[in-house]
C-alpha cells in the first residue's frame, strides 16, 4: 500500500514538474472546456433568412409570410415572384431556403381542398434545412387549424425530452467534454510514460504498485478536471446538468481508470514525448462519432460499431449523457458502467504485461 | 535549382527515420477516413427503435400505430406498459421515442372528439430525435387521413413538400462527411508542417539541412516544404475522392475549381503550421498550439452549426481557419456546383496564406542560423 502511495506521489510530482506533461494532463482540458463550447453558446439557429415566392397574392398568403417571419427559426428576407432567382439565392448561399406559395392557395384552403406549400431548402446544411422545415410546418399547421371549422380526426403532440429547446450546446458539449478527458489522458499518458522511462533507471515499485499509483494520481487529477468542466464551465455557459456530484463521480471512476490504463498501454509504443500527440490527434473526431451521439450507432456499419466497443469514450459518452443530461441513475446506466469496468480490467492487464515486459528486457541505447 | 533538389532529396531520406510522421501522413488519415465512411453507412437516419404505449388497445389504436413501420427513420421495437417503463426505455437508450395512444382513443375518435396521440422523443440525441419526430409527425398526418375513413372527417388541408436542394436525400454522409474529412486533412497538413520543421530544430540538425541547401535560406525552406505541398494535394484529392466516390456524391463544379481549391487549402494550412513553428521555435509547444487551433476547427466551420448563429468572437475565429473557407469551396465545387461563389473563399485562403507567411518570414533566416533555436525540446 505504501508502495502504491509512493508511486502515486511520484506520478503527481512528474506531472507537476514536466511542463509538457502538465500542459497535456491539466491545462489542455481546462482550456478546451472554456474554448470548445463558444460556437454553440446561442444553442439554436434563429432568424435564418428565407425567401417567400408568393404566386397567390391573397390575404392568406400574406398572413402565411407574416407568421413565418414571426417564428423563432426563420426570418423572411424578401418576397418575390421569381422562383428561379430565389433558388439562385440558395445556390449562392445568401438564404437558407425558399418557400413557394402556389397560385390558388387561399381558394383551395377555403374550399377545404388540400393545398401544398413547397420548401426548397439548402441540403448542404442539414441544421438549416431542418430549422426551415420545422418553422414552415408549424406555421402551416397553425394556418390549417385556424381555417378548418372541423378539427382533424387525430392530433399529434410531440414532446422533446431532456433537451426541450433542441439546444445544440446541450446536445454536443457534454459528449465533447468526455471526449476531451479521454484524448488528453491518452496523449498525456503517452508523453508521461516516455518521460518516466527516460528518467527512472531502476523503478523500485512492483508493477501493480506502479500501475495502481499512476491510476490513483490520475483519478484524483481528472475528477477535479471533470468537476471544473461540469460545474464551472457548465455554469459559466448556462448548460444544464441533471445529476448529483456523487453519481457523476461514481460513473466517471471506471472511465478515467480505463482511459489511464489504455494510455499507459498505448504509451509503450512511443519513443519520444511528442509522438503521442502526432499519432493520436486525428482520432478525436472519429471517436466522437463512434459514440453515436451525433449520428446514431444503429445506422453505422457493423464493423464500426465493433471498433467502438474498444473505446472508453463510447461508453463514457453514452453513460454520462444518460446520467448528466437525462437524469438517469448509475444503476440505469449499468451497461456503460459495466463496460467501462471491463475495459479497465482488460487495459489494466495489457498495461501490466507491457510494463513488466519492458522491465525484463534490458534497456536499449 | 540543384540546392532545392538536394534539400528535397534529404527530406525524403529523413522521412524513413520518422515513423510517426509517416503514420500521420498516410495510414492514420486513411484509416480515419474509412472509419468515417463506416459511420455514415446508412447515409440517413433509418429504422431507429421506437416503442408504443397503447392505453386503449382497440382496433382504432392498432390502426393509429400501424404507420410507424412505414416511416423511414423509425421502426416499432415493442410495447411498454406504462409511462415509467416508457421513460426507462428512453433513458436506457433502448428506444429513441415512445408513441402514446391515450385511453378511450377509439371512443373519442368515433364521437368526433379529435383524440391526441403523444410522441415523446429523445432530443438529447439531437440528430436521432429530430429525424424520428419529424417523420412521426409526417406519419401522423398520413394516419389521420387513414382514420378519416373511420370517423368521416377530413384531414388537415395544408401539406408541406420539403425538397433539399443539392442533397436530395438529405444524406449525412454528404453533409458531414466532407466536413470531417476536411477537418482531418487540415490537422494532417498543419501538424506535419510543424513536425518536419520542429524535428530539425529539436534534433539540432539544422546545419546539415542548411548545408544541403548550399547556404540558401530560400532553397532550404522551399526544398523542405514543397515536396509536402505536392504530397498533401494528392492526399486531399485521394481522401475527398474516396468519400465522394464511395457515397456517389455528385461533383457538380468544374475541375479547375477543385484543383485551385485544393492547392489554396493546402498552402493556407501549411502557412498556418509554418507560422506556429516559426514563432515558437519549439517542437512540443507548437504541436500543442497546433492541436488546439486545428483540432476543433470543424466545430467552427459553420457546417454543423451555422456561422450566423455563432457569437461574434467565434465567427471571427472561424474566418482565420482555412477549413471554413475550404468548405465553402467544396460546396461551390462539389455539392452545389456554383463556381461563381468560389471567389470570396479563394481570396480568403490566399490572404490567410499571405498573412501567415508574411508574419513568419522574418523568423525564417534566424531559425536556420542562430543555434539558440536548436536542441530545445
Amino acid at each position: 500500500m505504501r508502495a502504491l502511495g509512493r508511486a502515486a506521489w511520484r506520478t503527481l510530482h512528474t506531472i507537476a514538474h514536466e511542463q509538457e506533461v502538465l500542459s497535456l494532463l491539466v491545462v489542455a482540458s481546462v482550456f478546451y472546456s472554456l474554448f470548445y463550447p463558444t460556437p454553440y453558446l446561442h444553442q439554436v439557429l434563429r432568424d435564418e433568412p428565407v425567401l417567400v415566392v408568393d404566386r397567390d397574392h391573397t390575404p392568406m398568403s400574406r398572413t402565411f409570410a407574416r407568421w413565418l417571419d414571426a417564428t423563432e427559426g426563420v426570418a423572411v428576407a424578401g418576397r418575390t415572384a421569381d422562383l428561379e432567382a430565389a433558388q439562385a439565392a440558395v445556390r449562392a448561399g445568401t438564404v437558407g431556403g425558399v418557400v413557394l406559395i402556389p397560385e390558388g392557395f387561399e381558394r383551395h384552403l377555403l374550399r377545404h381542398e388540400p393545398a401544398t406549400l413547397t420548401i426548397y431548402a439548402d441540403g448542404s446544411y442539414l441544421l438549416v434545412r431542418n430549422t426551415v422545415a420545422g418553422s414552415v410546418n408549424a406555421v402551416a399547421a397553425a394556418l390549417a387549424a385556424g381555417i378548418t371549422k372541423r378539427r382533424a380526426p387525430v392530433g399529434l403532440a410531440s414532446w422533446p425530452l431532456f433537451n426541450p429547446v433542441g439546444g445544440y450546446a446541450t446536445f454536443v458539449v457534454p459528449a465533447v467534454f468526455i471526449l476531451v478527458l479521454q484524448q488528453t489522458l491518452l496523449i498525456g499518458m503517452g508523453t508521461l510514460r516516455v518521460v518516466e522511462r527516460h528518467r527512472a533507471a531502476s523503478d523500485p515499485a512492483p508493477v501493480w504498485a506502479a500501475l495502481g499509483g499512476t491510476v490513483t494520481a490520475l483519478l484524483v487529477l481528472y475528477l477535479l478536471q471533470a468537476a471544473f468542466m461540469f460545474l464551472v464551465a457548465f455554469r459559466l455557459y448556462g448548460l444544464p446538468l441533471h445529476t448529483e456530484l456523487g453519481a457523476a463521480a461514481v460513473f466517471l471512476i471506471p472511465f478515467i481508470t480505463s482511459c489511464t490504463l489504455l494510455g499507459l498501454a498505448v504509451g509503450e509504443l512511443f519513443q519520444r514525448p511528442e509522438s503521442s500527440t502526432v499519432a493520436l490527434i486525428l482520432t478525436s473526431v472519429p471517436a466522437l462519432f463512434l459514440s453515436g451521439i451525433s449520428f446514431p450507432s444503429e445506422d453505422q456499419a457493423a464493423w464500426v460499431q465493433t471498433i467502438a466497443l474498444a473505446l472508453p469514450s463510447t461508453f463514457g459518452i453514452r453513460g454520462f449523457v444518460q446520467i448528466g443530461e437525462m437524469g438517469a441513475t448509475v444503476a440505469e446506466a449499468w451497461r456503460s458502467w459495466g463496460a467501462l469496468w471491463l475495459q479497465t480490467l482488460l487495459y489494466g492487464l495489457a498495461a501490466a504485461y507491457l510494463m513488466g515486459r519492458r522491465r525484463r528486457v534490458p534497456r536499449g541505447p | 535549382m540543384s540546392a532545392l533538389a538536394a534539400v528535397a532529396g534529404r527530406e525524403l531520406r529523413r522521412l524513413r527515420r520518422l515513423p510517426v510522421l509517416w503514420a500521420l501522413l498516410g495510414p492514420i488519415p486513411v484509416a480515419m477516413t474509412l472509419l468515417l465512411i463506416g459511420v455514415f453507412a446508412a447515409e440517413v437516419v433509418r429504422d431507429l427503435p421506437v416503442a408504443v404505449l397503447d392505453l386503449d388497445r382497440s382496433a382504432a389504436s392498432r390502426t393509429a400505430i400501424r404507420w410507424l413501420e412505414a416511416t423511414r427513420s423509425s421502426r416499432l421495437a415493442g410495447y411498454v406498459d406504462d409511462l415509467g417503463a416508457a421513460r426507462s426505455a428512453v433513458v436506457e437508450r433502448q428506444v429513441y421515442g415512445v408513441l402514446v395512444v391515450p385511453r378511450h382513443f377509439e371512443r373519442d375518435l368515433l364521437r368526433g372528439r379529435s383524440p391526441h396521440l403523444s410522441f415523446l422523443f429523445n432530443e438529447e440525441y439531437l440528430t436521432a430525435g429530430g429525424n424520428v419526430s419529424a417523420d412521426v409527425s409526417r406519419g401522423a398526418s398520413t394516419a389521420a387521413a387513414l382514420l378519416t375513413a373511420l370517423s368521416g372527417r377530413e384531414p388537415a388541408p395544408v401539406r408541406v413538400d420539403l425538397r433539399s436542394l443539392f442533397n436530395p436525400a438529405a444524406s449525412y454522409a454528404q453533409a458531414l462527411g466532407i466536413l470531417l474529412v476536411g477537418g482531418l486533412l487540415q490537422v494532417v497538413i498543419g501538424i506535419a508542417t510543424i513536425y518536419v520543421v520542429g524535428r530539425e530544430l529539436a534534433d539540432g540538425t539544422v546545419p546539415e539541412w542548411l548545408k544541403a541547401a548550399r547556404g540558401s535560406t530560400a532553397a532550404a525552406w522551399l526544398g523542405k516544404l514543397a515536396p509536402y505541398t505536392a504530397f498533401h494535394c494528392v492526399l486531399v484529392v485521394a481522401l475527398v475522392g474516396l468519400l465522394v466516390t464511395w457515397y456517389g456524391i455528385p461533383v457538380r463544379g468544374p475541375a479547375w475549381l477543385l484543383v485551385v481549391a485544393t492547392a489554396a487549402f493546402v498552402l493556407a494550412s501549411q502557412a498556418l503550421g509554418l507560422l506556429i513553428i516559426a514563432w515558437t521555435a519549439n517542437l512540443r509547444m507548437s504541436l500543442g498550439l497546433g492541436s488546439v487551433i486545428l483540432g476543433p476547427a470543424a466545430a467552427f466551420s459553420g457546417v454543423t452549426f451555422p456561422l450566423s448563429a455563432m457569437p461574434v468572437a467565434a465567427r471571427i475565429w472561424a474566418q482565420t481557419l482555412p477549413l471554413t473557407h475550404a468548405l465553402t469551396l467544396t460546396r461551390a465545387g462539389i455539392s452545389v456546383g456554383a463556381p461563381e461563389t468560389g471567389g470570396g473563399p479563394l481570396l480568403a485562403l490566399a490572404l490567410t496564406t499571405a498573412i501567415a507567411i508574411g508574419l513568419g518570414l522574418p523568423r525564417l533566416p534566424a531559425l536556420l542560423r542562430d543555434p539558440v533555436y536548436w536542441g530545445r525540446p
